[in-house]
C-alpha cells in the first residue's frame, strides 16, 4: 500500500514539472518574442467620432444550446432594477476619503458626484465649463470674475455664495494641497463684489484655474467641523446631483439622486445610485463583477487576454464583457534635460539616434500586447483635433549609427542610466530596450525599484541615474499637453525641458484666453516643435480596461466613460454621455 | 502563580521596545520618501519642508524615535497616518476585532477538526483513515493559504456562485476566509496530534489502562488526551497569535477591513505610522498569546502547576541533627 501510494505520487510530481515547463522571457538583453500582430490595432478596439468601438474580435455567432446572457445591448441607458432604479455598483481599488486635493491620494471620483465642480474640462468640446458658475470672464489679465448661479443651494440646505468659493481655493491650500501652485491665485486681494460675484486675483496670468477640477464647499459647514482631517468630512455636504447616504471610509459609499437638487436646468441624471465598493485585490475585484455584485470596473491587461481567450460561445454566455478602451494617453520616451548642458540635452542626434535605432512598433506591442490601441507618432489622441502627426521615427539602425558618427559619438563610451520601476510595463520597457540600445553599442545600466524609491530617485535633482524615461502619465483631456503633464515644470530633471521655445508654446496650449482654433494650432505647433528638437519620442496610445455587467450596461456607455476622461462615476450618470 | 504572571508581563516591555526600535529602524532606512508620496511631485520646496516638519519628519532618527516612544508611553498616541492623516489608534481599535473574530473562528474550525482527526488517525494507524488523512494534510499544510483562498473563490463565488466574493456581511461570506484559511491549520493540528498521541499510546500506564480493561474511548479520554495536550496547545497558541495580527493576504483577497489588510495598506504606501503601530500590536498579541499558553499549561500539567505553588505551601525544610544522632 505504501509502495503505491508513493509511486502515484511520484507520477502526479512528474507530470506536474513536465506540464510547468515552458519557455519565458530571457533574462538578459536579447531580444524579447513580442506577441503576434492580431490586426492593425493589435487586436485593440477602433475609436470613431461618436466614441462607438467595433470588436474587431467579435465573429459569426454559433448555434449553440445554451442561451446567451441576457444583455443591455443596443439601449441607450443602464438597466432598471426590479424596484425601477437605475443603480450602478462600481468597483474601485482605491476609495479614500471625499475630501479632494489635500494631495493626489484624496481623489476620490465620488466627489464629482457630491459636489459640484467650480471648473471642469467638457470632455467632447475640451473647453472650460463649470457646474455652478453662471458666467466668468477676464476683467484684465489678472483679474477672473465668477459669477455664481442665484439658486446654488448645498445638501443642508444652505446656499452658496462667492465666499464659498474662494473658501474652495483657499482650502486647497490651508491644507497644504499643491494644486494651486500653478494657478498662482492672489488671495488676498480677491474681492467678494456682491453674494454671487468673486473677483479672483492672480499675481501671474495663468489659465490652469480652468484644468483643475476643485469642488464647492460650504465655507460655514467646512469650518464648523473641529478639523479637515475629522471623520466629520465623511458625511459629506455638497451641492452636486448625489448625496451620500451611506459612506464608510475606505470600504464603500452609497450615493442617491437629490430631489432637490438646486439646478433644475441641467441634464437630468438617469442613475438614481450609486455605490461605489473599494477592493484591495484587483483579482477579487474582477471575481465580483462575473458573480454580478458589481457592473463596471476597470481591469488590467490579463483580465482583458483572459477574456479575448474565450470562445464566441463562452463571452455569449457570460453575464459580464470586458472592453478595451482608448486611454488619450501617450506612451513615451523622454531625456533627462535636468541638466540641459549634459550630454542627452546637448545632443539632438543622440537623442534622435535612440528614436531610429529602436523598433518602436515592436516596443508598442511588446508593451501592451492585446491591448495595444495603436502605434501613433503625436502626443495627443488621433481622433483629437489637437493630434499632429509631425515626422516618424522608423526603424531604421543604419541611420540612428549615421547620426551618431555624425555628432562624434562612440556608443561604447556611454552608459544609459535608468530607474525603472518594478511593474510589468517597467520591466518590458527595460527588457526591450536594453536590447536595443546595446545593439546599438551603448552600455546600460537600469536600476529596479519600487514606485515610492523610484519616484524619489526621479526627483532628486542630484541623481544621474536617469537618461532614458518612460512615461505614460496623463489625464485622459486627449490633447498633447495631457500626455506631457507638468512638463513645463522646472521643477524635475525628468520633467524639466528648459527649453524657451516649448515653454511659449506649451503657455499657449494652456491659455486661458486662446480661441479653439488657437489651441488646436499651439498644440500642433507643440507636437511640432517636439518632433524638430527630439525633445520626446511617442511610442503608442496607452488603452483602458473595463469589464461591465452587460445585463447593466453596454459597450458604448462604457466605451464613453472612458473616452469622456471623467471617472467611471461622472461618465455613467448623464445619458448624453453615451450619446455623443 | 501571579508573580510570574507579573514578571511575564514585565519581560513584554523590553521585547515591544525591541520590537519597536528594530521595526522603526527598518522604515526609518528603508528607500523611499513618505513626504514625496503626499505632497506629490510638484510640490515646493517649501511645501516639502512645511510637511516634513508636521509630520515630523524632518528630525534626525533618535528625534523621531524618542518622540515615537514618549507619545505612545504617556498618550498611547500611535500618531496618524500619512495618508490619511486618521489616528491610527482608532483604526487599530476598528480594524483588530475584525481581525479577531476572524482569527478566532478559523483556529476554532481549526479544532474543531484538526483535533479529533488526529486522534481518529492515531488510534487507526497505518489503516485507510490514516493514510487519507495524512496526505490531505500533507496536501493542505503544502498549499499557499491564498492559493487556496483564490481557488476556493473560483469555484465557489465564480463557478458555483454559492458564495460570495468578500466582505464578512453575511454569514455565508465568513465561510470561505475562515475555510481556506483553516484549512492549513487543520492541516498542522492534525499532524501534531497524531505524532503526540501516537507516543503517549505507546506509554506503559496506556498499557496498564489496557490491561485494566478500560475501554479505548475512556483510555484515550481520560489519560492519553490530556498527556498529549501540551505540544498540541503549544501549537494552537501560535496558531492564534498568527490569526489574531491578521492574514495580509487573505484578508486583501477577501476585501477584509482587518489588522492585516491595514498593515499591507501601510507597507504599500510607506506609511511607517501605520506599519509601526500594526508591528506593535501583533507583537503585543503574540506576546500575550505565549503567556497565556505558558499559564495554560499549569492546567493541563499538575507536574508544572506545582511548580508555581506560594512559598506558604510549600512544606518546611527539617534540619537533620546529625551531631546528637537525632532525628527531629
Amino acid at each position: 500500500m505504501k509502495k503505491f501510494i508513493a509511486v502515484l505520487l511520484s507520477i502526479v510530481l512528474l507530470l506536474s514539472v513536465l506540464s510547468g515547463c515552458g519557455s519565458g522571457k530571457s533574462q538578459d538583453g536579447t531580444a524579447p518574442s513580442a506577441p503576434a500582430d492580431k490586426t492593425d490595432n493589435g487586436g485593440a478596439k477602433t475609436d470613431t467620432d461618436s466614441g462607438e468601438k467595433t470588436d474587431t474580435d467579435s465573429g459569426e455567432k454559433t448555434d449553440t444550446d445554451s442561451e446567451p446572457a441576457p444583455t443591455n445591448a443596443g439601449t441607450t441607458s443602464p438597466k432598471a432594477n426590479a424596484d425601477g432604479k437605475v443603480v450602478i455598483r462600481i468597483g474601485m481599488d482605491t476609495v479614500g476619503r471625499l475630501i479632494e486635493g489635500t494631495t493626489p491620494l484624496e481623489c476620490n471620483p465620488a466627489t464629482y458626484l457630491l459636489y459640484d465642480q467650480i471648473f471642469k474640462t467638457d470632455p467632447w468640446t475640451k473647453k472650460p465649463v463649470s457646474d455652478c458658475l453662471e458666467d466668468w470672464y477676464w476683467e484684465d489679465d489678472l483679474t477672473l470674475i465668477m459669477k455664481l448661479y442665484d439658486d446654488v443651494t448645498f445638501s443642508n440646505g444652505e446656499p452658496a455664495t462667492a465666499e464659498d468659493i474662494l473658501f474652495s481655493y483657499k482650502s486647497l491650500e490651508d491644507r497644504g494641497s499643491t494644486f494651486t501652485n500653478d494657478m498662482f491665485i492672489d488671495f488676498a486681494n480677491s474681492e467678494i463684489r456682491d453674494d454671487h460675484t468673486l473677483a479672483m486675483k492672480f499675481t501671474q496670468s495663468s489659465g490652469q484655474i480652468f484644468y483643475h477640477y476643485i469642488s464647492l464647499y460650504d465655507k460655514s459647514w467646512c469650518e464648523a467641523q473641529p478639523d479637515w482631517d475629522d471623520e466629520a468630512f465623511n458625511k459629506p455636504v455638497g451641492s452636486g446631483p448625489y448625496e451620500a447616504a451611506e459612506y464608510v471610509y475606505n470600504d464603500h459609499i452609497v450615493m442617491k439622486l437629490r430631489d432637490d437638487y438646486w439646478n433644475k436646468n441641467a441634464e437630468p441624471c438617469i442613475v438614481d445610485e450609486v455605490y461605489i465598493k473599494q477592493y484591495a485585490d484587483v483579482s477579487s475585484m474582477m471575481m465580483a463583477l462575473e458573480t454580478g455584485e458589481i457592473d463596471l470596473c476597470k481591469g488590467g491587461p490579463s483580465d482583458y487576454s483572459r477574456w479575448m481567450a474565450l470562445s464566441e460561445e463562452e463571452r455569449e454566455k457570460a453575464n459580464y464583457a470586458v472592453t478595451a478602451c482608448s486611454g488619450g494617453v501617450t506612451q513615451y520616451i523622454s531625456f533627462d534635460f535636468g541638466s540641459f548642458g549634459g550630454l542627452w540635452g546637448d545632443n539632438i542626434n543622440l537623442r534622435r539616434a535612440i528614436g531610429y535605432g529602436m523598433d518602436l512598433d515592436a516596443i508598442g506591442v511588446y508593451l501592451n500586447g492585446e491591448l495595444l490601441n495603436r502605434r501613433t507618432y503625436g502626443f495627443a489622441s488621433p481622433e483629437s483635433d489637437y493630434y499632429y502627426d509631425a515626422g516618424h521615427y522608423d526603424y531604421n539602425p543604419e541611420y540612428a549609427k549615421q547620426l551618431l558618427d555624425e555628432a562624434g559619438i562612440d556608443p561604447s563610451t556611454i552608459t544609459v542610466k535608468a530607474t525603472m520601476m518594478t511593474t510589468d510595463t517597467y520591466k518590458n520597457f527595460a527588457q526591450i530596450t536594453q536590447y536595443y540600445l546595446e545593439q546599438m553599442g551603448f552600455k546600460v545600466e537600469y536600476e529596479y525599484a519600487d514606485i515610492t524609491a523610484a519616484l524619489s530617485a526621479w526627483q532628486n535633482p542630484d541623481n544621474s541615474c536617469f537618461n532614458l524615461f518612460y512615461n505614460a502619465i496623463g489625464l485622459t483631456n486627449f490633447d498633447a499637453t495631457s500626455s506631457l503633464l507638468n512638463a513645463a515644470l522646472a521643477r524635475h530633471g525628468w520633467q524639466c525641458i528648459p527649453d524657451e521655445g516649448f515653454r511659449e508654446i506649451y503657455a499657449r496650449c494652456k491659455s486661458a484666453t486662446a480661441t479653439d482654433e488657437e489651441r488646436v494650432q499651439a498644440n500642433h505647433d507643440l507636437q511640432q516643435y517636439i518632433w524638430d528638437n527630439c525633445l520626446a519620442i511617442p511610442i503608442s496610445e496607452t488603452a483602458g480596461v473595463y469589464a461591465f455587467n452587460k445585463d447593466v450596461l453596454n459597450e458604448t456607455m462604457v466605451n464613453a466613460i472612458s473616452m469622456s476622461g471623467y471617472y467611471q462615476t461622472k461618465g455613467c450618470i448623464h445619458a448624453s454621455d453615451w450619446l455623443h | 502563580m501571579l508573580r510570574y504572571i507579573i514578571k511575564r508581563v514585565l519581560w513584554m516591555i523590553p521585547v515591544m521596545l525591541g520590537v519597536l526600535i528594530v521595526v522603526f529602524t527598518i522604515t526609518y532606512f528603508t528607500p523611499g520618501d513618505p513626504v514625496r508620496n503626499i505632497v506629490g511631485q510638484f510640490a515646493t520646496d517649501e511645501q516639502y519642508a512645511a510637511k516634513a516638519a508636521q509630520l515630523g519628519l524632518d528630525k534626525g532618527y533618535f528625534a523621531q524615535l524618542g518622540t515615537y516612544i514618549w507619545n505612545i508611553v504617556t498618550k498611547f498616541d500611535f500618531g496618524t497616518s500619512f495618508e490619511s492623516n486618521l489616528p491610527i489608534k482608532i483604526q487599530l481599535m476598528q480594524r483588530f476585532p475584525v481581525s479577531a473574530q476572524l482569527g478566532l473562528m478559523t483556529v476554532a474550525f481549526g479544532l474543531l477538526f484538526g483535533i479529533p482527526l488526529g486522534l481518529l488517525v492515531a488510534t487507526h494507524q497505518y489503516q485507510a483513515a490514516d493514510y487519507i488523512s495524512t496526505i490531505l494534510a500533507l496536501i493542505f499544510a503544502a498549499i499557499p493559504g491564498f492559493v487556496l483562498s483564490l481557488v476556493g473563490l473560483i469555484i465557489f463565488a465564480v463557478r458555483l456562485r454559492w458564495l460570495p466574493v468578500g466582505g464578512l456581511e453575511s454569514f455565508k461570506s465568513w465561510i470561505l476566509p475562515v475555510v481556506t484559511t483553516g484549512l492549513p491549520g487543520i492541516a498542522l493540528m492534525l499532524r501534531q496530534t497524531r505524532t503526540n498521541m501516537l507516543e503517549v499510546i505507546r506509554q506503559d500506564y496506556i498499557r496498564t489502562a489496557r490491561a485494566k480493561g478500560l475501554a479505548q474511548r475512556t483510555i484515550i479520554r481520560k489519560h492519553a488526551f490530556r498527556n498529549c495536550m501540551i505540544p498540541i496547545v503549544t501549537v494552537v497558541g501560535g496558531q492564534v497569535a498568527f490569526t489574531l495580527s491578521g492574514s495580509l493576504i487573505t484578508e486583501n483577497i477577501f476585501n477584509i477591513k482587518g489588522l492585516g489588510s491595514y498593515l499591507y495598506s501601510g507597507i504599500v504606501a510607506r506609511d511607517y505610522p501605520i506599519i509601526n503601530g500594526c508591528v506593535l500590536l501583533i507583537a503585543f498579541i503574540v506576546c500575550v498569546m505565549n503567556l497565556l499558553v505558558d499559564l495554560s499549561y499549569t492546567f493541563i500539567d499538575p507536574r508544572i502547576k506545582a511548580e508555581f505553588v506560594g512559598k506558604s505551601k510549600r512544606p518546611k525544610k527539617v534540619k537533620a541533627n546529625v551531631n546528637q544522632g537525632k532525628v527531629a
